[in-house]
């Protein structure tokens, strides 16, 4: 039987093998001057094209000068364009093709500045425009180019597949010009209220599916959140896998520089940071990439990976015991996975009162929990042989190891947080500090609940050796257990993605809350049956995501890879 | 009696205070440029109305350098306060003059001033033009942007075309069709900001043609490039023909300024170059970029291996040693930390960044240095301690809440070992 179980995971395995990859797709840099040049100066002078720039006129495509780079790319080839018809589609237009394919380079030009001097703010379904275009360009004579660039709307799919086949029809190559995504990205899993175009899902990962967990107990913000993940979207991937075209990532310069955190503080440093694995090793992250496959294909080839099948059972156990707060949203089958509906995890009730005494018992079980689940993972990770299985799924899964223990550390703290501070914040025994310290003036309010903050992993665990924590009696062992876990998590992943997804972790930070003061709320609805009409399609809400600008547009990987 | 006498002390009291305002702005005319600068500060830290009013009436008739002094004193106070002597100058015989005036009115949000602005921006002689520009910060209107689009002419002096186009391209967020078309006319002129206008071509579709121009231009030496280089954008690649002259510009950093602005350009450029141009600048003769270059290179892939910074470390440098404990630590690595602690405990020109790149370590090990340094002869080390010890205990502490005044100690206060008892006893109960 076990003979069987290996044979099933080398035959997945080579499966996997043949499946194309985002690395194979994804051009290095990340400016928009590289890709024109690259797609307009390509080919010889004498080859006849048909170039049609497909414009997902964005607010963040317009500030980052496309028109002008497009404008100087124009000039700058014109040599090389002079048998290239060149068109123009906007994306979210009733009919898309704003210029067709004509010799008339100028009119390009000039049509796309305008075009982008009105920047839409809606979430846009690119795929059907996207097949709209394949149907257009199907009748051009010479080589078929679709120039997709589109930063924002790469995440409301409709059917991705059908569009592949729609350009493979048409034999357009499709070129994509796009940003970076973020890793295993749960934004859009964790807002499922969010409006989106008719008959779209709103998605984002890198992967075809979520496949690092997210959502731990004590962490503000999903890592998944906030870690570039070297590639773009899936469906735009799988977009110029499918039709043997490229994906160009592009990136303002203000985005590339280290941030220790985007929502945690810093207790290490003042920005300066420089952290050993900022600049990521490329063939570590392109081992790490995921797979621009068939979605179903992706399934199949995870479903059968040992490490994804430990990682899954695991994650979804965190999730019944409220160590992370969704469950993973995949089952596993006997030969692969399927997509589920994504559940919430157990929610331990650890903030919404000031019962400390209740809530440091209840953390210190799942605290065991989480140790137990961690040990459960390791030896199952242990008894996978060398080479079988995929690299991203064992760095998930690591990931999940060292994710669990530092949720442990986290639950401690809280425990002793709620036992060692608490009390003296509040009860009658409050110790009067000694100057320069001073005691919290709490405005005579009693605590209704318990908030907390990170501070970030960005340094590493070792210097928060030096840190006075709630926990004193259990929590420097556990440190050090997470110290080694993390230190040889970053030895073997550190330069990668994944490196970066555990420094955008932290050790919570917790403190009392007071019950609020609301004001009368407005009526959701006037009540008269005049309402004004909404929009059509939802604004895309601004994100803050791991780009230091905060902007909708992705992250960029450290290092400007 | 005693009422009658306090009234009396008022009065003198209020007309020495204006009798010493009126000198003041009397000696803002000075052809002293010290006398000139402290009569500038003493005003600017005087909130009171009434300088206004004074400044607004002798501003007409001082001359240049007192004058551009005068005009930060108005800009920097509240327009409810100066309005009325903006709106007066706007009849000034000066173009400048009336130009600061309608452009502070425009900010304030009279629109109606923008045809005022635009006249007197044309209307000013060159020798005027660079302070109009610098009047006219966060305005945003296309009569005025016409206007300044006047000063590219060929008798205008490089500088002022440099800041035009600098201007130009704030006021416009970008490049426009009209301001190419005065650059290429700049051009065809043949006059002396030919090589700003070369430079601010370098974007458009012909840049090849003006990069050869301008890199024989500039092969000249750096002294050039430093006039022109605002109008370089920072991680742009730019034709190759010009690598050559960014680098030796890199090389010939003049300061921790130059080496930040030039490090994106250059890397840009010629990425394979920028390591051993810094490299170049470890060896210089000014301490300052030497500390610049090492920071540069810690920022850099392969700029600087562990062994490299292991090896100033030892240096008998002092510089160069806080220089690479510093890039140690924020690579995660604390082993210059002795290093620091023995230079923050001994007295001498060092001592202060050593104190604050002490400060940096947020460690126990350094608290002990830092409370011995709060009693130091020197005030600055005792304000760096200070301003350390605070950032280290915030750190290390994050659960306590911390009002440090309550110490009672102050870096210039005279009687300092009574706080400093209080501090270490704090300290004591905690380590």
């Amino acid at each position: 039987m076990k003979q069987i179980a290996t044979l099933a995971i080398l035959g997945t395995a080579t499966f996997a093998q043949d499946l194309p990859t985002a690395a194979a797709v994804t051009e290095p840099g990340r400016t928009l001057t590289r890709p024109l040049d690259v797609v307009l100066g390509g080919g010889s002078k004498d080859q006849e094209r048909t170039i049609l720039v497909l414009l997902d006129a964005s607010a963040t495509l317009a500030g980052a000068g496309f028109a002008e780079a497009f404008a100087g790319a124009v000039a700058q080839n014109r040599a090389h364009l002079q048998k290239t018809r060149l068109g123009l589609g906007v994306i979210g237009r009733k009919e898309p093709i704003v210029v067709a394919p004509t010799g008339s380079h100028d009119e390009v030009v000039t049509a796309l500045r305008s075009a982008i001097a009105t920047p839409a703010g809606e979430f846009l379904n690119i795929y059907a425009d996207i097949r709209t275009a394949a149907a257009a360009l199907a009748g051009q004579p010479g080589e078929r180019i679709l120039l997709l660039a589109t930063l924002d709307n790469g995440d409301a799919e409709d059917d991705v597949e059908q569009t592949v086949t729609a350009l493979h029809k048409a034999k357009v190559r499709c070129e994509v010009i796009t940003s970076e995504a973020t890793l295993a990205d749960s934004y859009w899993a964790a807002r499922s209220w969010q409006e989106k175009p008719r008959g779209t899902t709103l998605t984002g990962p890198d992967n075809a599916v979520i496949d690092v967990p997210w959502g731990f107990l004590f962490q503000i913000v999903p890592a998944n959140e906030a870690t570039p993940a070297g590639f773009a979207m899936w469906g735009l991937s799988r977009l110029a896998a499918g039709s043997s075209g490229r994906v160009f990532l592009f990136a303002s310069t203000t985005q590339i520089r280290h941030q220790c955190s985007t929502h945690a503080a810093c207790l290490f440093c003042s920005g300066d940071h420089l952290p050993p694995d900022d600049v990521w090793y490329d063939p570590l992250v392109d081992q790490l990439g995921p797979l621009a496959a068939p979605r179903d294909d992706t399934l199949k080839a995870l479903g059968g990976d040992p490490y994804f099948r430990a990682m899954i059972d695991t994650w979804r156990a965190a999730a019944e015991a409220g160590l992370v707060s969704s469950a993973p949203g995949l089952r596993l089958t006997q030969t692969g996975a399927e997509i589920e509906r994504i559940r919430p995890g157990r929610d331990l009730d650890l903030t919404d009162s000031a019962s400390f005494d209740r809530h440091a018992k209840r953390a210190e079980e799942a605290a065991a929990k989480a140790s137990q689940l961690g040990q459960q993972l390791q030896e199952k990770l242990d008894r996978i042989g060398k080479g079988q299985g995929l690299p991203r799924c064992e760095a998930s899964a690591h990931y999940l190891r060292v994710l669990l223990q530092l949720t442990r550390v986290n639950l401690i703290t809280f425990a002793g947080w709620c036992r060692e501070v608490a009390p003296g914040l509040f009860g009658k025994d409050a110790v009067v500090p000694v100057v320069p310290e001073v005691s919290p003036d709490w405005g005579g309010q009693r605590p209704v609940g318990v908030g907390f903050t990170n501070l970030g992993l960005c340094h590493g665990v070792r210097p928060y050796f030096a840190v006075e924590l709630p926990g004193k009696t259990t929590l420097p062992a556990e440190l050090a257990l997470l110290d080694a876990q993390y230190a040889a998590f970053m030895i073997r992943w550190g330069k990668s993605q994944f490196g970066y997804a555990l420094r955008r972790n932290g050790i919570a930070q917790f403190w009392p809350t007071f019950p609020g003061v609301a004001g009368k709320l407005p009526r959701q609805r006037p009540k008269s049956g005049s309402d004004p009409q909404g929009p059509v399609t939802p604004k895309r809400p601004p994100r803050e995501g791991g780009a230091s600008t905060g902007g909708s547009s992705g992250p960029t990987t450290g290092g400007g890879r | 009696m005693n009422a009658v006498r306090l009234a009396i002390v008022v009065v003198l009291t209020v007309t020495a205070t204006a009798q010493k305002r009126e000198d003041l702005v009397e000696q803002l005319a000075s052809t002293d440029a010290g006398i000139r600068s402290r009569a500038y500060s003493a005003l600017q830290a005087d909130r009171d109305p009434e300088v206004v009013a004074l400044v607004g009436k002798r501003i007409a008739e001082l001359p240049d350098p007192g004058l551009r002094f005068a005009l930060w004193i108005l800009q920097g106070r509240p327009i409810d306060d100066t309005r009325a002597v903006w709106t007066k100058l706007l009849g000034a015989e000066r173009a400048w003059l009336r130009a600061a005036a309608a452009a502070a009115l425009l900010r304030a949000g009279e629109r109606v001033r923008s045809g005022v602005l635009a006249k007197a921006i044309a209307a000013a002689p060159i020798g005027d033009r660079q302070d109009v520009l610098n009047a006219l910060w966060s305005i945003e209107d296309t009569a005025v942007a016409d206007a300044v689009r006047g000063y590219l002419v060929a008798d205008a002096p490089l500088p002022l075309v440099v800041s035009t186009l600098d201007h130009l391209q704030q006021l416009e967020k970008g490049r426009s069709a009209a301001t190419e078309v005065a650059v290429r006319a700049l051009l065809a002129a043949d006059g002396k900001g030919r090589i700003a206008a070369l430079t601010w071509l370098l974007h458009g579709a012909d840049a090849k043609v003006h990069a050869k121009e301008l890199a024989t231009a500039l092969a000249a030496g750096p002294a050039l490039f430093w006039q022109i280089e605002t109008l370089l954008a920072p991680g742009r690649k730019y034709p190759e023909e010009l690598t050559e002259a960014f680098v030796q510009a890199l090389g010939s950093s003049r300061s921790p300024y130059d080496i930040n602005r030039l490090l994106p350009i250059v890397r840009a450029q010629a990425p394979d170059r920028v390591v051993p141009t810094l490299r170049q600048l470890l060896t210089h003769t000014n301490a300052q970029l030497r500390a610049a270059a090492v920071q540069a290179l810690a920022g850099l892939p392969g700029g600087l291996e562990a062994k490299d910074l292991q090896a100033m470390l030892r240096a008998d440098d002092p510089e160069q040693q806080l220089a690479a404990a510093t890039v140690l630590r924020r690579m995660d690595d604390p082993s210059g930390l002795p290093v620091v602690l023995a230079l923050a405990q001994k007295s001498g020109t060092h001592r202060v960044p050593a104190v604050q790149a002490l400060a940096g370590f947020r460690s126990r090990e350094v608290v002990d240095t830092l409370l011995a340094a709060l009693d130091a002869a020197e005030l600055p080390v005792r304000t760096a301690a200070w301003s350390g010890l605070q950032q280290v205990w915030r750190g290390l502490f994050p659960y306590r809440r911390f009002e440090f005044e309550r110490s009672g100690y102050q870096p210039n206060g005279a009687d300092r070992a009574a706080a400093i008892a209080v501090l270490r006893s704090f300290w004591n109960g905690v380590r």
